[in-house]
């Protein structure tokens, strides 16, 4: 899709999702919420992931942070500044991390991020706990159509993100790096740099979603919100959608959430089973995602 | 004028020692032919240049400016670059992204996006690959992904264009293509030339200079004539004839 058009299709499809949420009552509004929680979140780790090649499973913790943020500054500062400041805090640890973590690829650096993030989790934990603050209420957060307000706005921005990114020059050069890192450093990519600045750019967006989340859940738990199952449900819909382009995030998490939606109401039992045997079909038949389906059939 | 000044350059790869004091210099605008047997440090000596590799010891001058243990990323911009012998195309992306990818990147200046379109069509018709320009360069044959390794280092713009063994698994008309090919380039692009070669009879017709390398050590260094008529060389390759059974073949 041309830029111009993405540019005009996603505030129009973020629109209507929010009309559309206002008319159709809570329920939907939560449903659309959750689905563009997802976008924002699968679009942002495809900039780092999907480009490079280096698969992240530590993003929850990105989104924990801003959870943490919100949860520790609500009623101090106004909410306004909370979301940017989870998202600058977000991105500012994995600028720490960055380094030690880039240093390994494939295997390593999954496993790696796993065990950070759950690193993370527990010392956290370990620190609320001996402050004595093992959860926390949010009183007075704002009602859920302003939070899909602002939910749309990340979505947008980390699908435009996205899209931009890879097309751009830095996104060549992630691409490079994900297609043969050293002999994208010998033809000039400065490979360090611009997995660091991926990297850390991938986890902005997620600070500022936890920081959202955490109004609507109004109470904050640090085992919730820094939940592997976040990093795991991230990978899942991009292997579904596909992380060729913006198309696959925002496909993946259609799917996904659909699926959960409409098996929460006839069968609960069978979502997991539905979603191990779509990942199994589509690693196997279509290990580009539905974004591969679709380019298939015009050939 | 040299362009590339090396001087006492040594690699040990622990007790190994891959290049041993090697000094060498490659004039401004000549093709340097880089030969010896598998083993003696070539490819080391490449990665080096390129700053794949750190030197243990030595110092590498080009355009008088010190570039042993610079990233790479930097040297390829300041205008050194290299071939791989065991072939690393970007897989996945088509013929043209990979050199558009080199042209974006390895440049002092970065291209502008209007003349992109051009630089990089000139190098794929240059190289005989216009007509593969888009399918996926893993699809290549092994000559097709060969003269992709030399589009790719020519859209960086270099001074000293590194081939290592572009021609080793080509045949006989392949290689006389490639040499044809590499002898318009460095005219068009005024390139100088660093080549590390097997087929001997290639080497010879386009090198000004030769230099030898065996076990690490710089054993010789003439023009083509003096390279084959040296004992040294040939003792090397082939062993000597008063002593056979100490050949190292």
């Amino acid at each position: 899709m041309k830029t111009a058009n993405i540019i005009i299709a996603i505030p129009a499809a973020a629109s209507a999702l929010y009309f559309l949420g206002l008319w159709a009552g809570p329920y939907w509004q939560i449903v659309a919420l959750n689905l563009t929680m997802w976008i924002a979140l699968t679009q942002s780790w495809s900039l780092f992931s999907g480009l490079t090649g280096y698969i992240s499973l530590g993003h929850a913790v990105a989104y924990g942070l801003g959870a943490y943020v919100m949860a520790s500054l609500f009623r101090e500062w106004p909410i306004w500044l909370i979301i940017p400041t989870g998202g600058v805090v977000a991105g500012l640890f994995a600028l720490i991390v960055a380094l030690p973590v880039l240093r390994v690829r494939g295997p390593y650096f999954v496993i790696l991020t796993f065990g950070l993030a759950e690193l993370v989790k527990f010392v956290l934990l370990a620190v609320d706990t001996a402050l004595g603050q093992s959860s926390r209420l949010l009183f007075g957060a704002p009602n859920t159509q302003t939070l899909l307000l602002w939910m749309l706005a990340l979505a947008a921005a980390a699908t435009l993100l996205r899209h931009h990114i890879g097309l751009s020059r830095f996104g060549r050069g992630l691409i490079a790096i994900r297609e043969d890192e050293t002999a994208a450093e010998t033809i000039g990519v400065p490979i360090t740099r611009y997995k660091v600045a991926a990297f850390a750019l991938s986890t902005v967006i997620p600070g500022m979603v936890g920081a959202v989340m955490a109004l609507r859940s109004t109470y904050f738990e640090v085992l919730q919100v820094f939940s592997p199952t976040i990093s795991f449900t991230i990978v899942t819909m991009v292997i579904i959608g596909g992380s060729g382009d913006a198309r696959g995030p925002v496909m993946g998490a259609l799917f996904l959430v659909a699926l959960a939606e409409i098996l929460r109401g006839l069968s609960p039992q069978l979502y997991l089973i539905f979603l191990g045997l779509s990942l199994v079909l589509f690693v196997i038949f279509s290990p580009n995602g539905l974004t591969g389906l679709l380019e298939r059939k015009p050939r | 004028m040299s362009l590339l000044e090396i001087s006492n350059l040594s690699k040990n790869f622990g007790g190994l020692k891959a290049l041993d004091s090697v000094t060498l210099r490659v004039q401004e605008g000549s093709t340097h032919g880089l030969m010896g047997a598998n083993g003696a440090g070539k490819t080391t000596l490449f990665s080096i240049i390129a700053g794949n590799q750190p030197p243990s010891s030595g110092s590498i001058i080009f355009q008088n400016r010190r570039i042993d243990g610079m990233r790479p990323d930097k040297i390829c911009r300041a205008g050194i670059s290299r071939t791989f012998q065991i072939v690393r195309p970007f897989p996945g992306l088509s013929v043209r992204e990979n050199v558009e990818t080199a042209a974006l990147f390895g440049r002092a200046q970065p291209p502008k996006q209007s003349e992109l379109g051009r630089i990089v069509g000139d190098i794929l018709s240059e190289c005989h690959l216009a007509d593969r320009a888009d399918q996926p360069a893993a699809t290549l044959t092994l000559a097709g992904r060969k003269r992709l390794e030399v589009a790719r280092a020519l859209a960086t713009e270099p001074k000293l264009l590194m081939l290592d063994e572009v021609m080793a698994g080509l045949t006989p008309k392949e290689v006389e293509e490639m040499i044809v090919t590499l002898l318009e380039l460095k005219v068009r692009m005024n390139l100088t030339i660093l080549i590390i070669e097997h087929v001997m009879s290639a080497l010879n017709r386009i090198s000004d200079e030769i230099t030898v390398l065996h076990h690490g050590q710089l054993i010789a260094s003439g023009d083509p004539s003096e390279i084959t008529a040296n004992k040294l060389v040939t003792e090397a390759y082939f062993g000597s004839e008063d002593n056979p059974k100490e050949s190292p073949l």
